[in-house]
Formats: structure tokens, sequence, C-alpha cells
């Protein structure tokens, strides 16, 4: 006891007469022992945020569990009774996740109103007890039902049902029980009403309440009546009305599920499932299948967040090896004073080791503490809400590990230190260094670095994530060991030169880093972080960048906001005018539906800075949109002349003819029709009756034309009370249009094949054909009401568009619903990978191309599409847009897809591996440090010495700064080398997500504007620790350094 | 433990270097017996650091015969050479804190020192109180290092190399360093551990003063051993093989490869007569008529 107290005195007193070395150890055991904390507690951490993440979002119905016992099930005797199933769930399902089962007993029972709207109607009346009810509902007006004939009903039932608070309801119920009545009738009293509500409580599991439909509804061939909100009836109903079948609902609260847990409730769900199945009954719940899920998207993280963190505890243990090295080395003299009073090398070997120990024994719970905070605080910001942080036996032992390690290694270099002779170790000036060669172990580390570098290379669609992460660790240090040799060459080789040249603070400098092998390995170890760091920095840094491209085309923009507008054409022009620098964009959205897929129209001209393609972004996205197309044509107030050479024409009715215009939307003497979304944008202007032979029309152009209305083309129809056709043949000779004395032709370009086309054939197939030509000849076929149209050019139809490859498509054509509700055919002008915002089925078209070929609008739902989520430009455009009678209703941004993907595992991972790369810099750093402090005094003394000896102390400060810097510089340089060849294989199989997108593209380029200026901060952060260095060496040079008996 | 006897018998000791061996010890003949104080002489390069490092089995001899007490030194190993600076052999290096841990105090140092023997159970061992007394710092056994004067800090280091008590105490230059206060202190000292527990001393010094108080000195040239000193007179030392070490000042006059006629005169006395100022004998005198005459 007394000899350990002595050592204890001992090592406490060489801690403090060392202790600035002695911080830094400590502080390196600190982080050693915090990493090897961190690895455990983070990985499990992170699996159990993900999977608590995974339930959490997971439907509250679907992880119930759920318990049906049918009328037939119930009627034998070896089913349950409500009562005892629940005594059963109890049982079974002991989860502190499980909350308390919930008796359903639901049944439909049949009114006939006496009042109100349904007045000698029938009204089918859902009717449901509920055990707990008066917990949970919220009575408007009466009170919740207690009684066995007692029912709450929603106010809108009692309209439809013509009841009030009070009244008595009678109800004819299906008596299963009963096959011979087959029915039963019985009276309810209303005694309280409420109002539906949000079924988000767990108590209502998202159970169908609210099913109200008040008028009938079709089935078949037949309709069903109208259906009232459920009645919620008091306890005894079901016995009252003789309902036999129930059900159990056991709502499953997601918080109380971590890692441990979640596999034990969901056997205890398959234990239930097998007992009561044996008993007739039904039991559902997809927590089983949620947990597998959960487990499964955990595994990223599982093996990823370990090995990076491995990565951090090995080199922190290579780096404690060092600085015990570095440290014993300074406490030579000591161990030669033992081996020279006779203790054994062992004894000498645990003697030098009593400090280091003691100090790895303060370290580990330090390190414990801070590991546990280090990951409650990432649990606290980056993981899910409840995610626990615990001090399992695998951290215990992964820290004991860590300690054993670090006593392991320090034993390690202490032993080195102790092999040495007593005569050696007593030197006042250790002798210069032997140059390391190159050993067995040395090339090997190489040459598995190099095989695991080419497999990545050449396997990278198939590398697994976790050789990935832990690639860079491999690469690192295969960057180390050949910075460290490095140096040393390059020492050599400047050494010589220098004394070639007569350069002595180059000779002094040089050769400093030549005769301390520590300096090898501290630039070893520099350049293993640096690499670390650098690659960790770039792997988040893509990350970051890929999950803002995926979220922004998934979204489609960077934000997308839901508006009301009175027509498309009104919000494309409103957003035009809020944003005159293109950063916003209309949009209607299209919906698809099983056979037709959704389209998106988009204001062209803005398509190609909004729309977010990712990595994909098409070639002349504008231009596929809005290809080369006819001038339109614009007539104004006054009147429009159509020269028409009529060669046939044969109509039930008279076949008249017209010209179509299209009324601008700043019009105000607008027909009344028009201020409906739904209304035609197109005016007819009569022409008058089509006759036989050549001759002029003309019609009247209004005077809400005075801004210019575009011409659509010329119609003929008849009207729809006729059902023969008529059929014309007739040639256009011209259009022209201007006051009434002043008409000017219009360039109609009747030769041009694109100029003019038949319209698309409405519902009765109108048919026309349009021959060009120095005149237009035209063909018409046209049932009675059914205009027949030649359009102008400027509406092409189909519309060209982007479309997507998953696309279904018939003749290159993609058939989707326009904006009239009616057939939109859309053709490929270019391909693209994917619709942002909708994924690999879809297709883009022009919006002001879709408005020019449709005369109504009305159907698809109206956007506008952000390409910057920027609050103060959307306030201010959404402002604007409000002025305009553009209101938003709903908005949805890519920074929501972005955060739920940043908690992907994966990402979980990354974010380790960058701390990874971060302390494995700080605590090189340190390593850096001690070297410094350790061989301090030795370069103190010959530096003294060469002042004494008359080197001038301008030579001895170059020399200094050059021994000092040389490290570090290799170490960058290196270091950064390293990091470009793992950037080269790492980062195309680094695993950015857990799951990838189906159709957005991920790029792995590196992101070389943060790498360089990270790498120009660690050059700055190591250069000044450098200097500062090595002025504290020259500054330590005096002559009291090498008075005789000092050390 | 009382002193130990040290006999050295053509000792030779070669440091071995690249390119080139050294030969620092050429044949050694030396016999201390037991508690005598010896000093240890010669200039630098001389040789007399290695001897002191062979005596504490910190080098190995080449060749020859070394011996402490019962210790073949050309014989034991590493793990016997240490068990012997356990608890038989204490040294002391030049310059008083190299022998220290310097954070330690006095009582700890000696105590540090103690740790070799109590591995080995030496049992008599002394308390190291009793050492610090023996070398008169009874007194200081709490005070840090620092506030010790320079002979002080001398003494401690002599008194941590006794602290197993040896039969042999080496010394290294143990006055070097110190003014004249500090040096009479650790003479003292010296003297007084030789007196009262009869350890044998062996110094090295280059002090003349030291010598001249040292009862015999050993004065080491060119590998071997060149003159002893007794109370402060010279002595050329005829080694065991015959020959003789001649003083500095004789080889001045009688350079190497001079002819010396030895001549044992009737009182007793030995003289040396160089070749050139020889009188020619009635042999040579007959030796050169009889070459004349053939000739």
């Amino acid at each position: 006891m007394t000899g350990l107290l002595a050592t204890l005195r001992l090592a406490l007193g060489g801690i403090a007469y060392r202790r600035s070395t002695a911080v830094i150890v400590l502080l390196l055991a600190v982080v050693a022992s915090t990493a090897a904390v961190v690895a455990p507690l983070y990985s499990r951490a992170a699996e159990e945020s993900i999977a608590r993440g995974a339930l959490a979002r997971s439907d509250q119905f679907a992880r119930a569990v759920h318990v049906d016992v049918s009328t037939n099930a119930a009627l034998q005797s070896a089913a349950p009774q409500a009562d005892e199933a629940v005594a059963i769930v109890e049982e079974q399902l002991r989860s502190p996740a499980f909350q308390r089962p919930m008796v359903v007993r639901a049944t439909e029972g049949l009114a006939q109103p006496t009042s109100g709207p349904q007045a000698s109607g029938r009204v089918v009346v859902p009717v449901a007890e509920r055990s707990s009810l008066c917990d949970h509902l919220k009575v408007t007006e009466g009170r919740c039902p207690t009684g066995a004939d007692e029912v709450a009903v929603t106010t809108r039932s009692l309209e439809l049902l013509g009841l009030r608070v009070g009244d008595h309801v009678s109800l004819t119920f299906p008596d299963l029980a009963n096959a011979v009545s087959g029915q039963r009738a019985g009276t309810l009293t209303v005694v309280g009403s409420y109002r539906p509500f949000d079924l988000d409580d767990p108590y209502w599991l998202g159970r169908q309440i609210f099913g109200y439909v008040p008028h009938e509804r079709p089935q078949g061939l037949g309709e069903l009546p109208p259906m009232s909100d459920t009645l919620l009836a008091g306890p005894g109903f079901a016995d009252r009305v003789g309902l036999p079948a129930y059900a159990l609902d056991v709502p499953v609260d997601p918080r109380a599920l971590d890692l441990d847990s979640a596999p034990v409730a969901a056997a205890q769900v398959a234990e239930l499932a097998k007992g009561l199945g044996l008993r007739g009954a039904l039991v559902t719940s997809q927590l089983p299948v949620l947990v597998d899920r959960a487990t499964e998207r955990s595994a990223v993280v599982r093996v990823a967040a370990p090995l990076a963190a491995v990565q951090l505890v090995l080199l922190a243990w290579v780096i404690l090896a060092h600085v015990v090295g570095s440290a014993t080395q300074e406490r030579a003299p000591e161990l030669g004073l033992a081996k020279l009073r006779g203790l054994s090398p062992g004894r000498t070997v645990r003697f030098g080791l009593a400090e280091v120990v003691l100090l790895l024994l303060v370290a580990a719970p330090l390190g414990t503490l801070l590991g546990w905070l280090v990951v409650r605080l990432a649990a606290e910001h980056l993981f899910e809400a409840g995610t626990g942080v615990h001090l399992t036996r695998w951290v215990v032992a992964s820290v004991l590990l860590g300690v054993v390690g670090g006593i392991g290694a320090a034993a390690v270099a202490a032993h080195g230190v102790a092999r040495q002779h007593v005569a050696e170790l007593l030197r006042r000036v250790p002798g210069a260094a032997a140059g390391r060669r190159a050993g067995v172990a040395e090339g090997a580390v190489l040459a598995l670095v190099v095989a695991g570098v080419v497999q990545l290379a050449l396997t990278r669609d198939e590398t697994p994530g976790p050789v990935a992460m832990a690639a860079p660790g491999m690469i690192a240090l295969g960057g180390a060991l050949l910075a460290a040799r490095a140096l040393r060459l390059l020492a050599r080789r400047r050494t010589v030169r220098s004394l070639d040249a007569g350069r002595p603070a180059a000779v002094l400098g040089w050769a400093g880093v030549l005769r301390r092998a520590g300096v090898a390995r501290t630039t070893g170890v520099l350049t293993a972080a640096i690499a670390l760091l650098l690659i960790g920095v770039q792997a988040w840094s893509v990350a970051s960048r890929e999950r803002a491209v995926r979220a922004t085309a998934e979204t489609g923009a960077a934000v997308v906001l839901d508006v009301d507008a009175t027509s498309p054409t009104a919000l494309r022009d409103a957003v035009r005018r809020a944003d005159p620098g293109a950063d916003a964009m209309a949009v209607v959205r299209l919906p698809g539906g099983d056979t037709n897929p959704t389209v998106l129209a988009v204001d062209g001209t803005r398509a190609a800075h909004v729309l977010a393609f990712g990595h994909q972004r098409p070639d002349h996205l504008t231009a596929a949109l809005d290809p080369r197309l006819p001038d339109p044509l614009t007539v104004r107030p006054g009147v429009v002349e159509v020269g028409l050479q009529v060669r046939s024409v044969s109509s039930p009715s008279p076949l008249t003819a017209s010209v179509t215009v299209a009324r601008p939307t700043s019009s105000t003497e607008a027909p009344a029709a028009a201020q409906t979304p739904a209304a035609s944008s197109w005016v007819e202007l009569p022409l008058g009756e089509l006759r036989a032979g050549d001759r002029t029309y003309r019609a009247e152009v209004p005077s809400w034309c005075s801004d210019g209305c575009r011409l659509v083309g010329l119609a003929l129809q008849h009207p729809g009370t006729d059902i023969a056709s008529a059929t014309a043949d007739l040639t256009v000779t011209s259009i022209a249009t201007g006051p009434v004395a002043q008409v000017t032709p219009l360039t109609t370009a009747f030769d041009d094949p694109h100029a003019w086309r038949p319209g698309v054939p409405d519902l009765g197939a109108a048919l026309v054909d349009v021959t060009p030509g120095r005149q237009l000849k035209v063909t018409v076929s046209a049932p009675g009401g059914v205009p027949a149209r030649v359009v102008h050019g400027d509406a092409p139809e189909p519309l060209p568009g982007l479309v997507a490859p998953g696309t279904a498509a018939r003749d290159g054509l993609v058939q989707a619903v326009g904006l009239d509700g009616g057939l939109l055919r859309v053709a490929r002008t270019s391909p693209v990978a994917f619709v942002p915002g909708l994924g690999s089925s879809g297709a883009i078209v022009d919006l002001d191309l879709a408005l020019r070929g449709t005369a109504r609008t009305g159907n698809g739902d109206l956007q506008v599409w952000l390409d910057r989520d920027d609050p103060v430009f959307e306030r201010s455009l959404t402002t604007a847009l409000r002025h305009d009678g553009v209101t938003v209703t709903g908005r949805t941004a890519a920074q929501s897809e972005q955060s739920a993907l940043a908690k992907d595992g994966a990402v979980l991972s990354l974010l380790l591996f960058v701390a990874c790369g971060g302390v494995a810099l700080i605590v090189s750093a340190g390593a850096m440090l001690v070297a410094a402090f350790v061989g301090g005094r030795q370069r103190a003394t010959e530096a003294a010495g060469l002042r004494v000896v008359g080197v001038r102390r301008l030579v001895v400060r170059r020399g200094l700064l050059i021994e000092n810097l040389a490290g570090v510089g290799v170490a960058l340089v290196g270091g950064a080398v390293a990091a470009v060849v793992a950037a080269r294989v790492v980062l195309p199989v680094l695993p950015l997500f857990d799951q990838p997108s189906e159709y957005v593209g991920v790029s792995a380029a590196p992101d070389l504007p943060v790498g360089l200026w990270t790498l120009l901060a660690v050059a700055a952060v190591l250069a000044t620790l450098a200097v500062v260095v090595a002025s504290g060496q020259l500054r330590g040079g005096t002559v009291d350094r090498i008075r005789e008996g000092t050390r | 433990m009382s002193g130990l006897d040290v006999s050295a018998h053509g000792l030779v000791h070669i440091y071995r270097l690249e390119g080139n061996d050294v030969v620092a010890l050429s044949g050694v003949d030396l016999d201390i017996a037991a508690g005598e104080v010896v000093g240890l002489l010669g200039p630098s390069g001389s040789g007399k650091s290695t001897l002191l490092n062979l005596l504490a089995g910190l080098l190995r001899p080449s060749a020859g015969r070394l011996r402490v007490g019962e210790h073949d030194l050309t014989r034991l190993d590493e793990k016997g050479l240490a068990r012997m600076r356990a608890s038989d052999v204490g040294i002391v290096v030049q310059g008083a804190m190299r022998n220290l841990l310097p954070y330690a105090s006095p009582l700890d140092n000696v105590r540090f020192a103690q740790r070799g023997a109590r591995a080995i159970s030496r049992a008599d061992l002394p308390e190291p109180h009793e050492v610090l007394a023996l070398v008169g710092l009874a007194d200081e056994g709490h005070t840090h290092l620092e506030h010790l004067t320079p002979g002080q800090r001398q003494r401690l280091a002599v008194g941590v190399a006794l602290g197993c008590r040896p039969g042999l105490l080496l010394l290294d230059e143990p006055t070097s360093q110190l003014d004249h206060a500090g040096r009479d202190e650790v003479l003292a000292a010296v003297d007084d551990v030789n007196r009262l527990i009869g350890t044998t001393v062996v110094a090295v010094t280059h002090d003349p003063e030291v010598a001249a108080r040292l009862p015999r000195t050993v004065t080491i040239r060119d590998g071997r051993v060149g003159a002893e000193g007794r109370r402060g007179e010279d002595f050329a030392v005829i080694a065991r093989d015959g020959s003789l070490a001649l003083p500095p000042d004789v080889l001045d006059t009688v350079p190497p490869g001079s002819l010396l006629q030895v001549r044992l005169e009737d009182d007793g006395s030995i003289r040396l007569v160089p070749q050139a100022t020889l009188e020619p004998t009635a042999e040579d005198v007959t030796a050169a008529a009889d070459e004349r005459t053939a000739s």
C-alpha cells in the first residue's frame, strides 16, 4: 500500500512537473474516450431516431392493433366475449406502447325522418358504441350519452334527420342473431350534439365517423339513401340492440417504442394474433411490418456510424501512442535513472507508464461524460423527439476497450524507450534518430490501401456503403505513411543541397527534420487528420447539395404556392406583373388519373429559370416548350372581313360562319359569363350565313378589342337541333381587319402548312380538312350545334411538350386532360429524365400555348412556383398577387423535404464522419503541440549551443521555422492528395440517402470551393501553430539551458 | 553492507563504431581493497569514465577480467548486472540533477532509488531519513530540490546512490560545478560514508585538489593505468605483464622508441639509463676490437 501511495505521489509529481504535456495527453485521452463512447451511443441513438421517426410518421390506424370478432364468430361458443377479449389483450400486449384497448361496437340503422330535408325519405344512420366515449367527446349542446338508449349526433346530421337535442329517433337495425325476423327496432334519445372534429386524437384511431352524405348515393344501377354521421351511443347500446360483433382497438404510442421494445411489442402482437385467431377473432396490425421496415432503415447507420467512429477511435489511439511515445522519450533520463538503480525492464516500463495510466484513468470518466453530453446534444437537435441516450454495457465495454487500448499504446511506446541502454537514456542530448526504413508492415498497409482503392474504383455501383465509409480512413492512412516517407526523402535531399549551397539556416532546419523521427510521425498523423477532415467536409457538402437538389426537384421548385385566381390567364399575368425578374412562374397542374398522366402547364418564358431539374436539365428548354410558330393575328375594333369562295354548301338549316377571337383578360366589357373560370374566353364574331359563291363576309369587332383580340380562327356551325350534318367546300381568300373604311389584310400565310390547321374535334366530331396554298381550301362536315373550326397555327395541336420517360404514349402522343377538361394531346419535342414535382411520369407544356388552344378553362390546380426560398421575396410577391386578386391557399417548400431527408440514417452517419475529421485535426494539432513541448527543451538546448558558438539568431530562427513548417507543408500536400483520391473513389459510392430517389440523379462532383477554403483554413491554423512553436523554441534557447546538470 | 573489493586484470574495452573501433581501455590492471577510497584521474578521453561504467555494469568488457566483490562482471547478464546495481553498487553520474527525479522530494528520491533493492527483497535497507542523515541532509527530507544548494543537491545525489547501502560507490566528477564550500561538503560526506559504513569508493575527478585529499589515486592514461598516487605522492605502476608506464614528464625526455637500460643498483634502487648516455663496458670495447680485426 505504501509502495502504491509512493508510486501515486511520484506520478502526480511528474504530472505537475510536466503539466503542459500532461494537459495535452489528458485532452487526447479524453477525446479518445469520447470517441469510444460516441461510437456506440451515437450509433444506437441514431438507429433509435430513425426507427422512432418511421414509426411516428406511420399511420396510427396501421400501427394500432385491431381485434375484430364478427357476428358469426361471436355467435360461436369459442369466441371470447368483449370483456374477456379486453382482458386477454391487456395480458398479452404488455409493452407500455400499447394503450388501453377500446371496445367499438358499430352497426347501421335506417331512419325515416318525419321532418327536415329527408322527411318521408330514408336515411342510413351508423351508430357506434365506444368505450370511454365521454372522456373524448366534446359535446356542443346537451351532454354526452351515458345510457344504452342515448346518442350524440353531429349538428349537420341533426339537420339531415330533422332532429333537435332531446328528440327521439326510431331506427331499424339488422338483427343478425335472429334469422327469422332479421330486423329489430329501437328508439334512441338524442342527448347531445357535437361538431365534426379532427380525428387525429389516437382515441378515434382514424376510424370512419363522419360519413355524412346528404343526398342519394349512386351504387351500380340503383341509388342508396343519404347517410348521416355516426351517432355515438352510450354504454350498453350494443347489448340493447343485440349486436354480437365487436372490435377492439389498441392504439400504439410510438414514443414508447425504442429499438429494444419495438421488436418485443411486434412479437407480442404476433403471439396475440395466434392465440385469438384460434378462437375465431381476427387480429390485424401493421406494427410488425413497420418495425421491420424501421429496422431496415436503421441498417445504414448501424454499420456506417460505428465505422466512422472506429476510424476516430483508431486515430485517437495512434495519436495517443505517438504522444505517449514523445512524452516517454522526454522521460528517458528518468527511465535511465530507474535502470541505473537496478529496476528490471518491466518495472522500468511500469514506472514510465504510471503518469499516463493515471491520466487515462482520469480521462475515461471525463470522456464518457463528454461523449454522453455530445450525443445528448445531437439527440436534442438532430434526432427524433424522445430518442434516448443510454449508457449500456456495450458503451462501458467500449470505454474500457478505449482505456486498455490507450494503455496498450502507451506500453508499446514506453517499452520502446525503456529498451534503450542506460547510457543512451542518460545522455544529455539524445542521438540522431535512425532513418526508418519502410518495413514489411508499412508496405503491407499501403498494398491494402491500394487494393481497396482499386476495388472501390472498379465496382462503383456494387460497393456497399460500409466499405465506402471505411475507405477514407484507409486512404488517409496510406497518405500518412507516404507523407512521412516523403518528408524524410525531402529533408535528406534538401540537407545535401543546402550544404552544397552554403545555406546554414536551411541546413539546420532540414537536418533537424532528419534527426527526429518524431517529426515524420507527427507529419503522418497530421496528414491523416487533414485527409479525414477534407474528405468529411466534402462528403457532407456534397450530401447537403444533393439533398437540396433532390428535395427541390421532387417538390418541383424551391417553393410551390397553391393559389386561387379567376383564371390561368389572370394568374399568369398577375405573376408576371408581380415579379418582373422571372423568379416566380404561374403553373396549372392538370391532374391525371389511372389512364392519363398529370401535366404541368407552365409559363414557358420562366420555366428554364424556375423548374428544378437537378443535374438533368434538358437543353433548349424554352425552345422545346415554345417552338417557332406563326405570329398571332390580331383584330381591333372596327370590322373583320373574310373573303370566301364557297363552292358548295349543304345544310339542313342555315350554316353560319364566324370569326373566333380570344377575349383579352383586361377587357371590362366582356360578357357576364366570362367572369367564371369555366366560361369560354373565345367569342364568335358572326360573319353571316354561308352561301355559295365568291363574296366577302364582314363581322363587327367589338370595342373591348381595343387592346387587340387574338384571332383564333374561323368557325362554321348550324343549330344544335339538327341531327343531320352540314357540309361545305370553300376557299378562304383573304382576311382583313380595321376600321370600316380602312381595312387592311392580315398576314395569313395560307401557303404555310403550319399556319392553319383543323380544330380539335369537339364532342359530335365535326370534321374539317385544310389544304394550304395561295388560298386556303377548306372542307367541312359538322353535325348540328358543333362548330367546325379552322384554327390559326399560333395555337398548335398537339402541344409541344417535355415528356418524362415513364409516361404512357400512343403514336408518340400523350393524351391528358386539358385546361377545359377535354382532350389535351402532347407531342414530345424533347426528352427529360423526369418532370419536376411529378417524377418519371408526366409532361410539361407551355401555358400560353395551352391557353391559345382552348376556349374554356376550369380544369387544373393553380399554383405559383418560386425558384428560391426567400421569405422577403415571397412576402413581396404574395402581397402583390393579393392586390391582383390572387390569394395563396397553401404552401409546399423544398426545405421541408430537405429537412426530412436530413434525418436519414446516411446523413446521420455522414455527420459523424465530418465530426471524425474535425476531431482528428484537433487531436493531431494537440499531438503536434506535445511533440513541440517534448522536443522543445532539446531543441532549445541545441539552439542555445548554436548561439554560444556564434551562429546568428536569425539563422537559428530560420532553421527552427523550416524544421517546424516542413512537416506542416508536407502534411497539407499529402492530406490534400489523399482527399482528392478519396473524393474520386469514395464520393460516388458514398450512401447519401437511405433510399435513393426514383428519378432524381445524384452527382458526386466534389465541392471544390469548400475544399479549398477548408484547406486554406487548416493551413493557416497549422502554420500559425508551427510559427508559435518555433518562436518558443528560439526564446528558450538561452545559455542557461546548457548549464551543467539541468534537465 | 561493508565495502566490496574490486579486481581488474587486463581489462580491455573497445567502442564499436561504424568504420573504426576505438580502444578505450587496453589492459587495465587494478585492484582495490574493500573499504578503500580511490580517485581515478587522467586527461579527457583517457578511459577513466569507461572504467567507471564498466565497474557499474553499464558497459561490458571486451576482454580481460573484472570482478566487484563476488560479482564476475564478465559473466553476468543484463539481469545480473541490474541486480548488482540494485543492491551492491551505487552510482552517481556527472551532474547532480541527472541523478535525481526533479519533482520528487529528497526522501522520495531515496525511496525511488531503493525500489530495485526492494524488488529483490533486500532486507537490510536503511530508512530513507537515515540515508539523508548520513549525507548531512536529515532536515531536508521534504525540501523541494530547487531550494537545495548545489552542494546539498550533490550530497543528495550521493545519498540516493547510497539508498541501497551498496558495497561500492562510484562517483563521476562529484565536485564539478561546485564552489569550494560545496566541494568540501561533498568530500566530507563521502569520507563519512566510507568511515562509518566502510563503503568502497571510486571517484572520477579532474580536480587536483580533490585528488590530493584522496588516500589513493589511479591515473589512467591511454587506456591503461599510468600511475598511482598515495597521499599526494605519485608512483609508476608495474603491470602484471611487467610493463611500466613512465610519467609524462619522463616521456618528454625519453620519447617512445628510446632504449633504456634498467639497472638494479646495490642500494636496492633501480636505474633507468637511456642508450645515448651509457658509458661503454669492457665487453663493448672487446667486441668493437674484434670487429675491426675481422675487417
